[in-house]
């Protein structure tokens, strides 16, 4: 037993300082709302699990395996398109015999003169819906250059088109085949109908 | 027709012969023209021709709405000059000069020496634009022996593809604003000369522009 313990006086002051303060009630109700509110909810009634790091790692894992495959996929599908579009390219370089296909070859000066060089068409029409060309450059495909209509009633469209004489024609509203005001005409020799007539050719 | 099945038929004609049959079926051309068509594609390709005009003018046949039979006629026409360009623009013509080549025989008066022609005086360059340019020159009403020296002395003394463009624009420009052919062809063919140098090894009357022999030009001294 302490000093302290024997002596009366100090013995009952400290059993007065060891009682504890009465509970406030409203603080109580206070602090049990803030707990609540700030709990997550679980789901149906299910208790919350925190789900350990090693499943969302796993997740991550699967995304990029997937990306990567994907990405090879896509790079084995292009190679083979772009082997296919370098056969049917009149211009294009032979493979070496040893089959590597090489990242810069030289462009001889007739292969430049043959390549396509974009040329822009203009055709003022101020009550057409859609306007297209069409001609000897795109198979006569009115879906592979629609032209953009300006506020002022311009329709153009700029397209690469190999050198030499192309017969063309605007297609109005998907129906009306009409001429190029600004082009010379020339028939058709098969089919007997007018077109006009552009001459392309590399500066 | 409509446009996604114009275009169904074009992608499909130069796909594959049989799976071209039947789009062009789909596309209603009839089973019997698309046999047809099919064929004349398909033999074009395997004698190693360039198909794209062949599938142009189909194309363009339908979305014009001409007669199945014309556009068969109008397909192994093309085929046909095809076959000639390319033998007149021997020994080894890229797929674009063939191209060119059968243009300007589809142009009444255009022949296979002119083809020739411009092909000997140029064998190492490609010949698209100038046989583009002969062909409209004599599309133009320009005699056709005429167009070929034309171009053939424009090709010997160095012009450019880009100052065979011009020309040829130039006297369509003019003669769309009522100028003469001739006149014009004279005069624009007077400017671009001066530019260029004289024919290699040629003489005094040879170095005289072609275009100015119709008397119209300036005399010789």
């Amino acid at each position: 037993m302490t000093d302290a313990e024997r002596d009366p006086v100090l013995r009952r002051a400290l059993d007065e300082l060891r009682k504890l303060p009465a509970a406030d009630a409203a603080a109580m109700r206070r602090v049990v709302v803030a707990a609540a509110a700030a709990r997550v909810a679980p789901i149906d009634g299910e208790p919350i699990m925190l789900r350990p790091r090693r499943g969302r790692s796993i997740r991550m894992w699967m995304v990029a395996g997937i990306a990567a495959a994907s990405a090879f996929v896509g790079f084995s599908l292009r190679a083979a398109w772009t082997s296919r579009v370098d056969v049917a390219q009149p211009l294009a370089s032979p493979t070496p015999a040893g089959g590597a296909r090489p990242i810069l070859r030289a462009v001889s000066a007739p292969e430049l003169e043959g390549a396509a060089i974009p040329h822009q068409f203009v055709l003022e029409n101020t009550g057409a819906h859609r306007i297209s060309i069409v001609g000897d450059f795109n198979r006569w495909n009115p879906a592979s250059a629609p032209m953009r209509r300006s506020s002022d009633g311009l329709w153009s469209v700029t397209i690469p088109i190999v050198p030499g004489r192309h017969m063309y024609a605007f297609m109005v509203d998907d129906s009306l085949l009409t001429l190029d005001p600004t082009a010379p005409k020339a028939r058709d020799p098969d089919l007997g109908t007018d077109g006009s007539i552009i001459i392309v050719g590399r500066p | 027709m409509t446009r996604r099945s114009l275009w169904l038929l074009c992608v499909f004609v130069g796909a594959h012969a049989a799976g071209a049959q039947d789009s062009l079926v789909l596309a209603g051309v009839g089973r019997e023209t698309a046999v047809r068509l099919a064929e004349i594609v398909d033999a074009a390709r395997s004698s190693g021709l360039p198909t794209d005009p062949i599938i142009s003018k189909i194309s363009q046949g339908v979305l014009r709405h001409a007669s199945p039979e014309r556009i068969v006629v109008a397909a192994q026409s093309v085929a046909t000059r095809l076959e000639e360009a390319r033998a007149a623009l021997a020994p080894a013509p890229t797929p674009a000069d063939i191209t060119a080549g059968e243009n300007a025989l589809g142009v009444s008066g255009v022949t296979r020496a002119a083809l020739q022609a411009v092909r000997s005086t140029s064998p190492n360059r490609p010949v698209a634009v100038p046989l583009g340019l002969l062909a409209q020159l004599v599309a133009s009403n320009v005699p056709a022996k005429r167009a070929t020296e034309i171009v053939t002395d424009l090709i010997r003394r160095g012009a450019s593809n880009a100052q065979l463009v011009a020309l040829g624009n130039e006297v369509n420009s003019d003669v769309e604003r009522g100028v003469r052919l001739i006149a014009s062809l004279d005069v624009r063919l007077q400017g671009l000369t001066a530019v260029l140098a004289p024919p290699a090894g040629g003489s005094a009357a040879a170095s005289a522009p072609v275009g100015l022999q119709s008397g119209s030009g300036p005399k010789k001294p």
